[in-house]
């Protein structure tokens, strides 16, 4: 497990604090010190200052990760702390005295040490920021099955109007686009495996033995190295921090407990008013959740038709196929009560197990690293790995095929008044 | 033309499509420029060494980590510079002597490539036109395709090392067991460079293929000694160390992930729970965030049922009913049962998050609100290709996932096809935005003119067979 796992819980002294908060932070970027954390907790306006840009740095990263666009972040106090304060409301942060410190960063610091604690509970935050910098040969494989859904940012792009022959060039392009990348990833595939076959042999772990691109690019460029060993040095340090950070977690949550205490506690009777400050309007789109909203109405209500005609369709199907037995027999000698109540339980538990599975992903989503292996030398687990991974992907490409003939055929049907029912016109059809 | 609100639409959406397009197509052009700079002979005439050189060379383009391909074609002209300068120098009679002496070595498929594309006669022209030609056929050569430049630039290169022999890179590994000598081949490599510099910048575009399709084999030999001294190649002590400390620190993450520590969970939750208790603004239930990640969920759940629904119908027109088994039809029912039910369900979930989030906010002001501006959620994801922002799972992606190939067939296989995957997603994203624009079009008028009808050709092209195809208009005149 590592040397870590020797400290017991209990021994730790009072210098336990200072080197937890430490830890914490070679596992974050934006390094806070322990300093500031003491200071915090006696309402120090020396830490105000850098709590909130800790604060800020922390939120624009969650920020900027779950967002497509790329915005330029706020540098101005101010600005910064607006965000902040929209980005905690957002979430549901409720504590009305953070929303009533002034934005001038003055005062404050329990507060803000309050709300970053909040703020490692809520988002899970040393985990969050792990990656992995060292870049091997990798792959990643994504199996969400449902289709993303993204928005645009529409303030881009001339606001006149076009005509349609532009629309059919740029979607030309976009086909000429696909082709020349598919010919690029064929090729990248090809050189990327001459130099795994050409640096066979030469690697110490067992399980791997070749060398990826970045480790041959050290053989080639020295000063290469030297930026590679920086990186994993400082990743190393990351991983060395968050690992004894988990270790001595329970010191800090308990010291927070006690910061908690320290504040006043307001009378629970007096009525607070909601802070909805003009300002966090300009971060916040309340129509994109409402149309949202409405799409996913319309989708559902859809889906429930089809599903209702199937229904019927089947019940009935089924209903005659009963009576038309029950006819000549008194019971269905085809099927039983009790595998009729099996197969009900087996549908409950597939159909259970759909609606759990869409927030876990399943194998092999993620990122891998391509290693490349003679045909012979496969162990067992390895051997139908690929060929699993191209099922899949092959049965996506189906699925997704199928989809896209059903939409053109959908339109095919909507413009039929067009081709059919146009005066003085024949609409002769291509393929037909 | 389309109306402004249309057109705008589909413009940034296309647009947008085709810069993600165009980032993935850059992306590749580097990671391949850094292959084949790889796969291309390496020099190294300077003695190999445990530790890198001491940092002389900061002049030198190669103590960049990645040389860029703009790097690549400077390093082009520079070398061609220095070719003439050695051209001059040695003479081409030299070259002639040495190109016939060296049999079965690399220059050989030169020389082969020459005479087939019988550009034999022109290595004595260069000679003639040696104070006038360069410069305009550097020019020429530099707009060529990059491969013939690449090679020439690594030829170059050689050259640039064997006058450089201070601050040259140290080659740990393949300097020392190159068994071609470094001294006596780099005068031999970039002297046929300049005549076949020269001949493409003469030749047309089929040229320079055979060319380089000769010159492959030319470069196997190097590779080949890559692939003969591979145990050589002793990966630097100091990264090993590293490297090893590197995924056994992410190896103890993973078991920590995987064994979380329950009083640090209680500890937490009892912190938040008081925290909770002391939040004192009025707040609906479900914080905006929550909710939009519920609304996620939901279009998620929607698209997953919509493809068990397809799924279980798959069968229906092509089978009738009597030709299934009495077992699969009452499992289709009752998966079908269970599909509408759990359709209703998730209906009545998004009515009470509609009733739990009131948009009040835009009655406090009728303020423009940026359309750029929105809420990124904890779990959003986007369009962007191998783009890790799939926060939907708790793994974390350390290097510790393994996926093995054995042959170049099955990786080009499966990259084609995830090619394919992302492709056909964003047609189908495309082709929904175009019918929500073009139908509503297409449904309030009948076209009149001829210009009206041109356009809902184009329409009915591009939704119906995705652009490839066209109908065939006739103007069915009343003989009069």
């Amino acid at each position: 497990m590592g040397r870590l796992s020797g400290c017991r819980r209990g021994d730790w002294g009072p210098r336990a604090l200072p080197k937890a908060i430490a830890a914490l932070s070679r596992a974050l970027p934006g390094k806070p010190s322990p300093e500031t954390f003491r200071r915090a907790k006696f309402d120090l306006p020396e830490a105000v200052a850098e709590l909130w840009s800790l604060l800020f740095s922390l939120l624009w990263l969650i920020h900027q990760k779950g967002v497509g666009s790329r915005r330029e972040p706020p540098d101005a106090l101010e600005g910064q702390i607006h965000f902040v304060k929209w980005m905690l409301r957002c979430h549901g942060y409720g504590r009305h005295h953070f929303y009533h410190l002034p934005e001038v960063g003055s005062q404050g610091s329990c507060e803000l040490l309050l709300a970053f604690s909040w703020l490692l509970e809520y988002f899970n935050l040393p985990e969050r920021f792990l990656c992995c910098v060292h870049q091997v040969d990798d792959v990643w494989i994504c199996s969400c099955k449902d289709l993303p859904s993204y928005r645009v940012p529409l303030d881009l792009g001339p606001k006149g109007r076009v005509d349609i022959r532009y629309i059919q060039w740029l979607l030309g392009k976009l086909r000429f686009q696909w082709r020349s990348l598919y010919a690029s990833q064929q090729e990248q595939c090809n050189l990327l495996n001459k130099i795994h076959l050409y640096t066979r042999g030469c690697y110490l772990e067992e399980s791997i033995d070749h060398l990826s691109v970045l480790e041959t690019e050290l053989f080639r460029f020295s000063g290469s190295t030297k930026h590679l060993l920086q990186q994993l040095e400082s990743e190393n340090s990351c991983l060395e921090g968050f690992l004894e950070w988990k270790h001595m977690e329970l010191v800090y949550w308990q010291w927070m407990d006690t910061v908690l205490d320290t504040r006043p506690v307001d009378n629970p009777n007096t009525v607070k008013q909601d802070i909805i400050l003009p300002e966090i309007l300009e971060y916040c789109n309340p129509q994109y959740l409402t149309e949202e909203m409405d799409k996913i109405e319309k989708n559902l209500e859809a889906l429930s038709q089809r599903l209702q005609e199937a229904v019927n369709r089947h019940r009935a199907a089924w209903n005659t196929k009963v009576c038309g037995c029950s006819q000549r027999l008194q019971r269905l000698p085809e099927l039983s009560t009790i595998t009729m109540k099996e197969i009900q339980e087996a549908v409950g538990y597939e159909l259970a197990a759909l609606e759990q599975d869409w927030g876990v992903k399943s194998w092999p989503h993620g990122l891998h690293r391509l290693l490349f292996r003679q045909a012979g030398e496969l162990s067992s687990s390895e051997i139908h790995q690929m060929t699993r991974v191209i099922q899949i992907l092959r049965k996506e490409e189906a699925r997704l095929k199928k989809t896209l003939r059903s939409l053109q055929k959908e339109c095919h049907q909507e413009l039929a008044i067009l081709t059919q029912g146009l005066e003085g016109v024949i609409w002769v059809l291509p393929n037909s | 033309m389309l109306p402004a609100a249309c057109s705008h639409r589909l413009v940034t959406e296309i647009r947008a499509a085709l810069t993600a397009c165009q980032e993935k197509e850059k992306e590749l052009e580097q990671s391949l420029a850094r292959c084949r700079v790889l796969l291309q002979p390496w020099e190294g005439p300077s003695p190999p060494g445990p530790e890198p050189a001491p940092s002389t060379e900061t002049k030198s383009a190669f103590s960049e980590c990645e040389p860029t391909p703009k790097d690549l074609k400077e390093l082009e002209l520079l070398t061609q510079a220095l070719e003439k300068a050695l051209r001059v120098r040695k003479g081409i009679s030299q070259v002639q002597a040495k190109e016939n002496a060296s049999g079965g070595r690399a220059t050989t498929p030169l020389v082969t490539a020459q005479a087939d594309a019988g550009a034999r006669p022109r290595t004595s022209n260069p000679k003639a036109s040696v104070p006038t030609k360069p410069p305009a056929a550097s020019q020429r050569a530099k707009s060529r395709v990059k491969k013939p430049a690449r090679t020439s630039s690594n030829r170059g290169r050689a050259l640039t090392l064997a006058n450089q022999p201070h601050d040259s890179v140290p080659m740990e590994g393949p300097a020392q067991p190159c068994p071609l000598p470094p001294q006596g081949q780099v005068p031999e490599l970039p002297t046929p460079t300049p005549v076949s510099v020269l001949k493409e910048a003469g030749a047309t575009g089929p040229n320079p293929r055979p060319e380089q399709a000769k010159i492959q084999p030319g470069l196997a030999p190097e590779a080949f000694l890559l692939k003969d001294k591979g145990t050589q190649l002793q990966l630097p002590l100091s990264y090993k160390k590293i490297a090893s400390r590197n995924s056994s620190l992410w190896a103890q993450v993973q078991h920590l992930q995987s064994n979380p520590d329950p009083d640090v969970a209680a500890a937490k939750a009892r912190f938040l729970e008081r925290m909770k208790g002391t939040f004192d603004l009025p707040s609906p239930s479900l914080s905006l965030a929550k909710v939009q990640e519920e609304v996620s969920r939901l279009d998620q759940a929607c698209h997953i049922l919509t493809q068990h629904l397809e799924e279980t119908l798959e069968g229906d027109g092509e089978l009738s009913a009597a030709s299934l088994s009495w077992e699969q039809e009452y499992r289709r029912l009752v998966t079908l049962e269970g599909l509408q039910a759990a359709v209703k369900r998730h209906l009545l979930k998004l009515q009470e998050l509609r009733e739990g989030y009131r948009p009040s906010r835009d009655s406090a002001g009728s303020k423009d609100i940026p359309e750029e501006y929105y809420l990124g959620s904890r779990t959003v994801e986007n369009f962007t290709w191998d783009s890790p922002p799939c926060l939907g799972g708790k793994g974390l992606s350390g290097p510790t996932n393994r996926l093995v190939y054995s042959s170049v067939q099955e990786l080009q296989t499966m990259t084609a096809l995830k090619l394919h995957v992302t492709m056909l997603k964003q047609q189908i994203h495309l082709q929904k935005v175009m019918m929500e624009e073009f139908l509503p079009l297409v449904r309030s008028e009948t076209p009149a003119d001829p210009a009206q009808l041109a356009l809902y050709r184009a329409i009915h092209s591009q939704l119906c067979e995705a652009g490839e195809c066209f109908s065939v208009l006739v103007r069915d005149e009343p003989s009069v």
